[in-house]
């Protein structure tokens, strides 16, 4: 009774599809061994199989009448026979793939790398492009730029009464808010920093629709004129430096010296209008009392009214500009037309390489996992050419085409889902690398890492290879099947089939190799031209501090006479060779722009004004720095507030307003027509890249010495013969000496311009980790199809020995055809190549997408590489023995 | 369903499975190969039937089956008696002995009158 029991148990547990596929098994096995049978008595395997078949009797009714009997299946069960073959195919899937698993594990760790690259990329693209903003409803928010009509930059700022009379005069923006962003000194018992900060409208936080973790926002009276020393803290921030103590509101910090009380924590995900920025102060600025004067320090978001688009509200701008203009043409008139563009767009500040850059990574991983699948496709095609046997049998008892194309998707799809959790183990690994490598001032939401929509990407990438890799070999292998049965001497046909369909697999293959690496190679071209480029100073062996005494503690002389000191005291350390200061620096993301003009040019009207780059060093700012005086003198501390105004200028602003004379002593105006100054022209020096190091450099550049102006944030510069990083300590314990409450930020100079170049080192790094891979991929399906070809033809190569052919002969023949092979991939490569040289002209410095250099070396490397990959099976080719072969087949 | 077997009596295939499997656990094509050797090729079970029969004794628990590996390494069900089987078996067999000899008496010549 038990034995019943038992029995009852597993035929209720039973489910349809595992029994059909046990009844299959069973069946399939009968007829195999009934062929071998035949077979030995001399049946040719065709017409064996015919017999055993015709002996057997009605295969399908006995197939359904065995399978009823394991199962006795009731109506209600055969709806979930859909989903009960699902499974037996998967189970099937598992069983088959642990009889092959070398086949298996070269798939897994394959696919494993090609869906980690494309999960890695995706998930250092999401907080750039794809994951919501952090503020509700963010559709509707819109950053609102005027557009300069002398510089042609997006971005012009506001004074506080242009975004007052904005304010009141919009209806297609239902509320405005106005920020900045600076430095600003945090000092306390917890030590000093320096951090970025956000000015922003009482209101911002409201109209971002954004909530506080802890605490509040601003309350509306807490801005403007009768405002309060109050503050928002990141959660970064708040996490760093305060461990999270939620006790921390309430808590007076000081600000620039000054004491703000602590009423809010924003959320961990809110970044504003940047992520480097850690606190949020209120605009203090009484718009009324503030004269409509150059002094535009701010930025506009709004929210935009129901019903309003972007076209809307630029129109109803637009003719807010020109109004306004009628009313204050000298102030307002100037501004040309209104840029409203989307937040995320506009807050980004380097948007454009950011999107082409990440289309063209995407592009290369897709890429990448494209000929990780055609290598897969290659294995296995190669594998159902050896299971013909074992399909044809499924197919003989009745297993429709489909169903058993059906099985092997199901094989794919097993390996592709472990390759997936593989590849996106390796991709949180990876993200966590590339994290920290991006600055954080690019504008992003959030980490980098692996989160749901990352996790929702991967898995449809996972879910698509098995239909790039297994969907073709599974046609050929049942078509195979179908035709040529069970038919010994039909190993050729089969193979042939599969021949071609390696060659072809490797053309692709090779093709988006040779794709891939030319994209390598330009980036690397690119960086290497960027590296050789003459910044116009010399960034090695410079060391640069950043200093921002606050308000409360320093006067601006007390500035000043802090930087003499400090410059003097880095003077004396031993190995620098020169100290000095300015207020900025080239190549640090900031570009400050003046008006100016020549005697001649000044009657001009105010908006025709070239504008110049103005700087403002210390003495032995050019000797640090490395730029080279041309004509005249450098500024001493005799140039001081007591003294001529006096100014240097760059050589292509020389040759610009002097073309062909001097222009030492002649007349500089800086300002505007009704407001300006006049400056003796003292000296020439070379010009520096000072915005970027792309395009054409605005390389009209003024100096104007430090001490005849004025600012509070300095760069302390110095020059060692040495090592710049061992100066950092040093630097270090000198400035704070001076003063220990101030913060102090120290880098080498050529860090900062090293920033300058981040697009193109990691787009090389990027793009050489990428095509290494896809070149190793490439040869390996060389050397697969040409053993595979090799050895398919052992016969000819015995022959051709046996005729007289040499060793080397055949050597040359089998190397012929790799070479061959490589090259129509190498073709087809360069194609696309083309096809696709506008996506990346945009992403490069100084080279051509066509460079014939980088073309060439790519051929070449290519030659090499199928050379190479073709000459051991040649090697082997060429030891054939004639006779042996000639003999056994 | 005995119907598709052709070359046997209705009744005996399930009698001629059961005895072949008294001889130790077999798969289907080792049955029917065993079959087809002890009856000198006279009775012809044809495959269809055999793993009907097979299917259907199992569901009435007369053998039992496992999965094992064919003495050419494939993975083949075995099947073998159970119990219940066998008591079938020594009915079946019982019946058909007295049957066959009835049928056998009946067969020899009439005793010719006087």
């Amino acid at each position: 009774m038990a034995g019943d029991y038992k029995r009852a148990f597993r035929l209720n547990r039973r489910r349809a599809g595992d029994a059909r596929g046990a009844v299959d098994d069973e069946l399939a096995l009968h007829i195999e061994m009934c062929v071998d049978e035949l077979i030995e008595q001399g049946w040719a395997p065709d017409a064996a199989r015919q017999e055993a078949i015709r002996q057997f009797g009605d295969v399908e009714q006995t197939r359904t009448y065995c399978t009823d009997m394991q199962t006795r299946r009731g109506r209600g069960e055969r709806r979930s026979m859909v989903a009960d073959d699902l499974r037996q195919d998967l189970v099937y899937a598992v069983r088959a793939l642990f009889r092959a698993p070398g086949y298996a594990a070269l798939v897994i760790i394959t696919l494993a790398f090609g869906i980690a690259a494309n999960t890695t990329i995706f998930s250092v693209m999401n907080p750039y492009l794809f994951r919501p903003l952090p503020y509700g409803d963010a559709d509707r928010l819109v950053h609102v730029t005027q557009v300069d009509p002398v510089t042609g930059w997006h971005m012009a700022r506001f004074s506080s009464p242009i975004v007052e009379d904005w304010k009141a005069r919009t209806r297609t923006l239902e509320s405005v808010a106005a920020y900045s962003y600076r430095g600003a000194n945090l000092t306390g018992p917890e030590g000093a920093e320096t951090l970025t900060v956000s000015y922003v409208s009482a209101d911002l936080f409201e109209v971002l629709d954004a909530t506080p973790v802890l605490g509040r926002t601003f309350a509306s009276e807490e801005g403007g004129p009768g405002g309060q020393d109050v503050v928002v803290l990141s959660e970064s921030l708040w996490q760093r430096r305060w461990t999270g103590d939620p006790a921390v509101i309430g808590r007076v910090i000081q600000v620039d010296g000054v004491p703000h009380t602590v009423v809010g924590v924003m959320q961990e995900d809110f970044v504003f209008p940047f992520g480097g920025v850690r606190m949020w102060l209120p605009i203090r600025e009484d718009p009324t009392a503030t004269a409509r004067g150059p002094r535009v320090p701010y930025l506009m978001v709004g929210r935009m009214a129901p019903g309003a688009t972007r076209e809307s509200v630029e129109r109803e701008l637009t003719s807010v500009q020109a109004e306004l203009g009628a009313m204050y043409p000298a102030q307002d008139g100037k501004w040309r037309g209104v840029t409203v563009l989307p937040m995320r767009q506009a807050l980004n500040f380097v948007w454009d390489v950011v999107s082409v850059g990440f289309t063209v990574l995407l592009v290369a991983v897709v890429f990448v996992l494209a000929i990780a699948c055609v290598n897969v496709a290659g294995l296995t095609l190669a594998r159902g050419s050896s299971r013909t046997r074992e399909l044809s049998v499924r197919s003989a008892l009745g297993a429709p085409r489909g169903r058993v194309v059906r099985q092997l998707l199901a094989e794919s799809l097993v390996l592709a889902l472990v390759g997936g959790v593989l590849g996106v183990t390796l991709s949180y690994a990876a993200a966590a690398v590339i994290g920290p490598l991006i600055p954080e001032d690019l504008y992003r939401v959030g980490k980098i890492s692996i989160d749901g929509t990352v996790l929702v990407f991967s898995l449809l990438v996972t879910l698509a290879t098995p239909l790039l890799f297994g969907l073709a070999p599974a046609l050929a292998a049942t078509r195979r099947s179908l035709s040529d049965g069970l038919k010994e001497g039909s190993k050729s046909s089969a193979s042939a089939t599969t021949s071609r369909g390696r060659r072809a697999l490797v053309t692709i293959q090779v093709a988006l190799a040779v794709v891939l690496t030319t994209g390598a190679g330009l980036m690397l071209r690119s960086f290497s031209a960027v590296q050789g480029l003459d910044v116009g100073f010399t960034p090695d062996r410079v060391v640069v501090a950043t200093v921002q005494p606050p308000q409360a503690d320093y006067s601006l002389d007390e500035v000043k006479a802090y930087v003499a000191r400090a410059t003097e005291e880095l003077q004396a350390l031993p190995g620098v060779r020169s100290a000095s200061a300015s207020l900025y620096i080239p190549l640090n993301h900031e570009t400050p722009a003046a008006q100016i003009a020549t005697r001649e040019t000044s009657g001009l009207p105010a908006e025709e004004w070239p504008v110049a780059v103005p700087n403002y060093p210390y003495p032995g700012y050019f000797e640090t720095m490395g730029i080279p005086l041309l004509a005249g003198r450098t500024f001493s501390p005799a140039d001081n507030v007591d003294a001529e105004r006096v100014v240097i200028v760059s050589q292509a602003m020389a040759e610009r307003y002097w073309p062909g004379g001097s222009p030492i002593g002649e007349t500089l105006l800086t300002g505007e027509p009704t407001d300006f100054q006049e400056l003796t022209v003292i000296g020439v020096v070379g010009t520096v890249r000072h915005q970027d190091l792309e395009g054409p450099s605005l390389g009209t550049q003024i100096y104007i010495p430090a001490l005849q102006g004025g600012g509070r944030r300095h760069f302390l510069l110095a020059r060692t013969d040495g090592d710049p990083a061992s100066l950092i300590a040093e630097t270090r314990s000198t400035l704070r000496g001076l003063d220990p409450n101030l913060p102090v930020i120290i880098r080498p100079m050529s860090d900062i311009v090293a920033e300058n170049t981040l697009q193109w080192s990691l787009g090389a790094v990027f793009l050489a980790v990428f095509s290494g891979g896809a070149l190793l991929l490439a040869t390996l399906g060389i050397y697969g199809t040409i053993s595979f070809g090799v050895s398919q033809r052992r016969r000819e190569m015995g022959v051709r020995m046996a005729l007289g052919a040499s060793r080397a002969d055949v050597r040359r023949v089998i190397v012929g055809e790799g070479l061959r092979l490589t090259g129509v991939g190498v073709a087809t490569g360069f194609v696309l190549a083309v096809v696709m040289a506008q996506l990346i002209a945009a992403l490069l410095y100084g080279v051509s997408p066509l460079d014939p250099l980088t073309l060439g070396g790519v051929l070449m490397l290519f030659i090499a590489v199928g050379a190479l990959a073709s000459w051991i099976p040649a090697e082997r080719a060429s030891r054939t023995n004639p006779t042996t072969v000639l003999r056994t087949e | 369903m005995a119907s598709k077997s052709r070359g046997l009596l209705p009744g005996t295939v399930d009698l001629v499975v059961l005895q072949t499997l008294t001889a130790g656990a077999k798969h289907g094509f080792a049955v029917s190969r065993s079959i087809r050797a002890r009856s000198n090729g006279v009775l012809d079970l044809q495959d269809a039937a055999l793993y009907q029969a097979l299917h259907r004794m199992e569901k009435s628990g007369w053998v039992a089956s496992e999965w094992g590996i064919s003495e050419k390494g494939k993975r083949a069900k075995f099947y073998h008696l159970t119990e219940e089987g066998g008591g079938r078996l020594s009915e079946e067999a019982t019946f058909w002995r007295r049957y066959a000899a009835a049928v056998a008496d009946v067969l020899e010549p009439m005793p010719t009158e006087g």
